[in-house]
């Protein structure tokens, strides 16, 4: 693999993860800020 | 050249790995817990409204006919007031428009109140900028924060609270949480941050997660109230543990009724409604009818002396909350 094509792929799969990082990060903003807090503690896990 | 190439491999495959690795533990962490929490019904609305429309046959609401009656003329006149409140007291708003408003003052349109309904439930943050606003008469919320309070004052309103009821504001935990009883210094320090695990107050081991609501709701306003002078800690996304929350007795028992939860005593006093009306509960609020002080509407004033005249207080009690002493 040339060098060229290394740091092209290295930059795509490094832009798509913080990509997919900060959209899973807002829509957990978003959950929280409609998130019931009875229903959040009643479906506390064991 | 074979190395490089194996260098390069592995580069690309630890950068994959560490994104897949990093997003599913965020994944199962946080984001999975806010999912459970944040269901179709409350992300709409808080509350039901079809469950406890005044005009509805199989309405939950109190049904008594009030001796003040609105008539169609007034209706027609737009001098019915727009009632308008916070999720918890729907069912007591509810109510008051039954005893004394005509049917067709009330318009539902199968999801929401149409503009031109004169009961409205757009919950605490929007009821205080409505009635602000002049967009409705009379709203039945807790007391307003510092930031509702000064939005009025910014648009030369004074608004007028007199207290229509009486209930207890109570902290929640899961119910297979062992712990029963905190103090009220107990619940400052974990909001402060200062206790951070449920063994320091008789818990398991397990991290405490302190929850908090939206700025101006009415039960983050009394939450703000019982902290004091101690600072309430908000982290944007707390670390997972055994979750506490608070809210109101009637909301958590009736409104909400799930299971899962339960109330904590505090002080050694649980938020029975015996011990809120006999003043033996720590925290018990009043709930107000609010309304501009320069509203020309007579009939805003007469309603509110209604709610609180011993036909109102009826319909407080029967709904569930405490009336006024």
């Amino acid at each position: 693999m040339s060098n060229r094509r290394f740091w092209r792929i290295f930059f795509i799969i490094y832009v798509t993860g913080i990509l997919a990082s900060a959209a899973l990060w807002g829509y957990t903003v978003y959950l929280k800020d409609n998130c019931s807090i009875i229903d959040y503690i009643a479906g506390e896990p064991e | 050249m074979k190395r490089k190439r194996y260098i390069q491999t592995a580069s690309i495959a630890a950068l994959l790995l560490l994104f897949i690795v990093y997003n599913l533990w965020f994944y199962l962490t946080f984001t999975r817990r806010y999912q459970t929490g944040a269901s179709e019904g409350r992300r709409a609305k808080s509350i039901e409204l079809d469950r406890y429309l005044p005009f509805a046959e199989d309405t939950l609401i109190v049904r008594h006919k009030g001796s003040l009656q609105f008539s169609e003329q007034d209706l027609e006149e737009h001098a019915i007031p727009v009632i308008d409140g916070a999720a918890a007291l729907y069912p007591v708003f509810s109510a008051f428009v039954y005893a004394t408003y005509p049917e067709r003052a009330v318009s539902f349109d199968g999801t929401d109140f149409t503009p031109s309904s004169c009961l409205q439930m757009n919950n605490t943050i929007a009821a205080y900028q409505a009635v602000a606003d002049g967009d409705a008469d009379i709203v039945l919320c807790a007391p307003p924060s510092e930031e509702q309070l000064a939005y009025a004052r910014e648009r030369g309103v004074t608004l007028v609270t007199e207290p229509v009821g009486r209930e207890a504001f109570v902290f929640l935990v899961n119910e297979n949480n062992p712990v029963d009883n905190l103090t009220i210094d107990e619940v400052r320090a974990i909001y402060s941050n200062e206790i951070r695990n449920w063994k320091e107050v008789g818990g398991s081991d397990k991290r405490i997660e302190a929850l908090q609501r939206n700025a101006g709701s009415g039960s983050q306003t009394a939450f703000l109230k019982v902290m004091g002078d101690a600072e309430p800690k908000r982290p944007l996304i707390q670390l997972p543990g055994s979750a506490i929350g608070f809210s109101f007795r009637y909301y958590v028992e009736d409104v909400v009724a799930e299971g899962g939860v339960k109330m904590l005593s505090l002080n050694g006093v649980a938020p029975t409604k015996d011990n809120i009306a006999k003043g033996a509960y720590p925290i018990v609020s009043e709930f107000y009818a609010v309304y501009r002080e320069d509203n020309p509407n007579p009939n805003v004033k007469r309603f509110v002396d209604w709610m609180r005249s011993e036909e109102g207080q009826r319909i407080v009690e029967d709904t569930g909350y405490i009336p006024l002493e």
